[in-house]
């Protein structure tokens, strides 16, 4: 199984799959990183890492998913950046968190981090428009 | 084939059914079986919204389910059927479709009604359709998400109703 690692600042990474887990029920090979003020680049490196290093032998990959690129966050998981079994995606959302779980059983790494990166482009909607443009159209059927 | 999962939530259509349920029993036909919904042109185009693109959706009366039942429209389907509450599904056993099963997954909370479940809160008329329901021979099974325990809510009903 893929492994997911969600960093982000402060707890919202934690909370997210929190939020994932009301819908799909509890999770494993799952890990949340907090970043919080007292927290620098170097000691954040080095959790990402342990995490990283956690059955990597038989893992088939993890795939890091960050908060917002230029962040703390991003930017201490470059430091992987040359690992073959790790992907890097920013702009994680409950969507793209849900989708990783969904998937990460049936697609091998590249894929799925290509399909998150999708679902979480797919994912934002102008609701009130779309919604009143499907409602004109059942109106002028 | 066919009904493969019928299942009380008056959340209707929701996270849970269309990312956790469907992909868990391969459901390319979605159902949802209520009066309410049915009549409202909204409430139609909001649960339309609610699943992704080309999945098959349905939005029918308890009448329009019962003759699409017995005619047998979903045979070939892998067919989810929604109902909000437990005496929807009693009205469509009552026009004389058979039911062996139903998923309870949620009826929330409001003034009035007793929490017997994380996410299940029943009135007395709720009770009284469920006990209808067991009478008939429909198992009851309440669960959530498919991961979760599976959990007899007749055992759960006789003892609340015991207590009282």
């Amino acid at each position: 199984m893929i492994g997911l690692i969600v960093i982000t600042h402060g707890d919202f990474g934690r909370q997210l799959i929190k939020a994932a887990q009301v819908i799909l029920g509890e999770q494993k090979e799952i890990w949340a990183l907090s970043l919080h003020e007292k927290d620098g680049l170097e000691t954040l490196r080095e959790r990402i890492g342990k995490i990283l290093k956690e059955g990597s032998e038989q893992s088939e990959g993890k795939i890091v998913l960050v908060d917002m690129i230029g962040g703390t966050p991003a930017n201490a998981s470059l430091k992987f950046v040359n690992d073959e079994k790790v992907e890097i995606i920013s702009g994680v959302n409950l969507p793209m968190l849900i989708a990783g779980m969904n998937y990460r059983q049936s697609l091998p790494l590249k894929e799925l981090a290509r399909l998150i990166r999708q679902k979480g482009e797919e994912s934002i909607v102008d609701v009130k428009q779309k919604f009143l443009e499907k409602v004109s159209k059942v109106k002028n059927k | 084939m066919g009904m493969v999962l019928i299942r009380i939530d008056d959340r209707l259509i929701h996270g849970q059914i269309v990312e956790n349920w469907m992909k868990f029993l391969k459901i390319n036909h979605l159902i949802v079986v209520n009066d309410f919904v049915a009549s409202d042109q909204m409430q139609k185009v909001l649960f339309s919204m609610a699943v992704p693109e080309h999945t098959k959706i349905s939005i029918l009366t308890i009448a329009e389910a019962k003759e699409a039942i017995l005619n047998g429209h979903f045979e070939g389907d892998r067919a989810m059927l929604l109902f909000a509450s437990p005496q929807d599904v009693l009205n469509l056993i009552n026009k004389g479709v058979r039911i062996k099963e139903v998923n309870v997954g949620g009826i929330h909370y409001s003034p009035g009604k007793k929490q017997i479940l994380k996410a299940i809160s029943v009135s007395k008329e709720d009770i009284q359709a469920f006990q209808e329901l067991d009478r008939f021979g429909v198992h009851l099974e309440a669960r959530m998400v498919p991961d979760d325990e599976k959990i007899d809510i007749m055992e759960i009903i006789k003892r609340e109703t015991k207590q009282e």
